[in-house]
């Protein structure tokens, strides 16, 4: 036998339950956290860095940036929200619904765009994004309009909703590491390294029978899917959604720039991305946000600016070449 | 096992080429040359299903391939290497095979184990832990090879993949070629090295202005009036003494 193709076995065994140690720590940690204001910081990193891992999929793997998966964000929050309002669905089956009612307009969009290339497709997707945003504004007898839409709170499992902050923090801790998981299976998987193979070069990947146009879509409907599911995750969380929390193009630019920062087309960047960006979020609105309101938006761009000179390859990418246990991942 | 008849390709008003017609039988290894701008990187094109035609015929065992997208030609065993390289630039060398070796295998596993045998087979067993990007030329055009053996291809298109070498890795990459032509592959080679594709081929076609201007046994074209004229001029007269 000759040794292993990636790493020596001896340093191996050790390094498996590191891990299992991190995530044992993350299932811990809410109980740890008294402070609802940190509580919520933490169920707010669940969901964006799940959201961000979603976008990732398609972006990071695949290289094609969209800036419209704040409508799939937003098909996820109102479907489930309109099911549950007018029919009293569960949002957990709404939330299946809006999942693959956002998989079925991703597959179209994917259809029509994938024939552009790089930045063609970002403004294509972008156009797309903005379109969501008005539909959601002007479509008023359904969605509301811009007062936007309130959802009954009634304490209950099948309702999808919560008296207090915990259950919330473990629902989103569920969805952050399945998209984790689902990032690195994808990865490792024969999807994984035909999206790759796509993003790196083309027409070498068509030459070796990499079929580029299917490989692209499922990603699609992976990604727009997850999104989705965030959506409704978001609109039970928050209980009230409108067109600016849920459809503004502002979104799609966030998810990008967790993913980005924190390490574009690997599995942890996003959560990554999302653990540095939504403390310091949360932090500067609380702090100042009355005296110098969107103070954070300008550190997002500040922190950007410094990621992209200094560590193109995000952070995550970073870390990985200065902590040899994290190589792995 | 290839059969071309009366393909035809313009570029807008230009005729790249002219009805050509030509067969590559298994096992057989067939060099194709001709001046710069011959149109011989187009023949591979249209073969592969970069390039359609609206002429002719292309059959790949008995199987009209005219219509088919290129990753559903390499699927059916036709695979081909570029000329300016193409390597994965940000992966490694083993997973720029990998994906090579999933057009056959679906286990990741296994995907890997044959990139691993074809890499040493090639010689590139060392680097496989490099970023494609970071290979040097003649590394290269190994890695095109390597990924494009991994597909297990029936008729492998050579692209000029000898074209930069020194002198050392040009024997080296001979003597590739030649094992390859020895498991059984038939090759389809473009060439510009006169003196290494007469020794390799069996049958050599040449192009010229989008025309095959001869077609034969590599001593019979050295002979041919016509291919001195049109391509190999007072040089290779003067190579031969």
């Amino acid at each position: 036998m000759r040794p292993s193709i990636e790493q020596p076995r001896s340093s191996r065994t050790g390094l498996k339950v590191i891990p299992w140690i991190a995530v044992l720590s993350l299932f811990v940690l809410p109980l740890l956290i008294k402070n609802e204001f940190y509580l919520d910081a933490l169920i707010l990193i669940f969901l964006w860095g799940a959201f961000a891992g979603g976008w990732n999929i398609l972006a990071g793997y695949a290289g094609m940036i969209s800036l419209g998966h704040n409508a799939f964000f937003g098909i996820g929050a109102y479907t489930s929200t309109l099911l549950l309002l007018h029919f009293g669905l569960s949002p957990w089956i709404g939330m299946l619904v809006g999942g693959l009612f956002a998989s079925s307009i991703g597959l179209i969009l994917g259809v029509i765009c994938f024939r552009l290339r790089s930045h063609y497709f970002a403004l294509a997707t972008l156009a797309f994004g903005e379109v969501g945003y008005i539909i959601a504004v002007n479509l008023r007898s359904l969605t509301g309009g811009s007062e936007g839409l309130a959802l009954p709170i009634q304490p209950s499992l099948t309702l999808f909703s919560f008296a207090g902050k915990l259950p919330y923090a473990y629902i989103g801790l569920f969805f952050f590491l399945a998209v984790i998981a689902i990032s690195y299976t994808i990865e490792h998987s024969r999807l994984g390294y035909y999206l790759t193979a796509f993003r790196e070069n083309e027409n070498a990947a068509r030459a070796l029978g990499v079929r580029t146009g299917k490989v692209r879509l499922i990603a699609m409907v992976i990604s727009s899917f997850l999104s989705a599911v965030m959506g409704t995750f978001y609109a039970q969380y928050v209980v009230f959604i409108d067109p600016s929390s849920v459809m503004r193009i502002q979104i799609s630019i966030q998810v990008a720039l967790f993913a980005i920062v924190g390490g574009i087309g690997t599995a942890l960047g996003p959560a990554i991305g999302a653990m540095i960006f939504v403390p310091i979020a949360m932090l500067l609105r609380a702090k100042m946000g009355t005296s110098l309101p969107g103070l954070h938006m300008i550190i997002y761009g500040v922190i950007l600016v410094l990621v992209l000179l200094y560590m193109p390859q995000g952070i995550g990418s970073k870390l990985k070449e200065k902590i040899p246990l994290l190589r792995r991942i | 096992m290839l059969e071309a008849h009366g393909i035809s390709k313009w570029f807008g008003g230009n005729a790249v080429l002219s009805d050509l017609s030509f067969t590559i039988r298994p096992g057989e290894v067939v060099g194709l040359i001709g001046p710069n701008g011959a149109g011989k990187t187009t023949v591979f094109n249209v073969i592969t299903g970069f390039y359609r035609t609206k002429t002719g015929y292309i059959r790949f065992n008995k199987m009209d391939i005219g219509r088919l997208s290129p990753e559903a030609i390499c699927s059916l065993g036709l695979c081909r290497t570029f000329q300016i390289t193409r390597p994965f630039g940000n992966i490694s060398v083993t997973k720029n095979v990998m994906i090579g070796a999933f057009n056959q295998e679906k286990s990741v596993k296994k995907a890997e184990k044959k990139a691993g045998e074809i890499l040493e087979f090639v010689r590139l067993y060392d680097r496989r832990n490099m970023l494609g990007r970071n290979l040097t030329i003649a590394d290269r055009k190994r890695l095109e090879i390597a990924r494009g053996l991994a597909t297990s291809p029936k008729l492998f298109l050579l692209d000029e993949v000898m074209a930069g070498l020194n002198p050392v890795e040009l024997q080296e990459m001979i003597k590739l070629i030649r094992q390859i032509a020895d498991s059984g592959i038939a090759l389809f080679v473009i060439e510009h090295i006169m003196a290494v594709i007469m020794g390799l081929s069996h049958r050599i076609i040449v192009l010229n202005h989008g025309e095959k201007i001869a077609e034969g046994e590599p001593s019979q074209i050295a002979s041919d009036k016509e291919v001195i004229k049109a391509y190999l001029g007072e040089e290779y007269l003067i190579a031969q003494g």
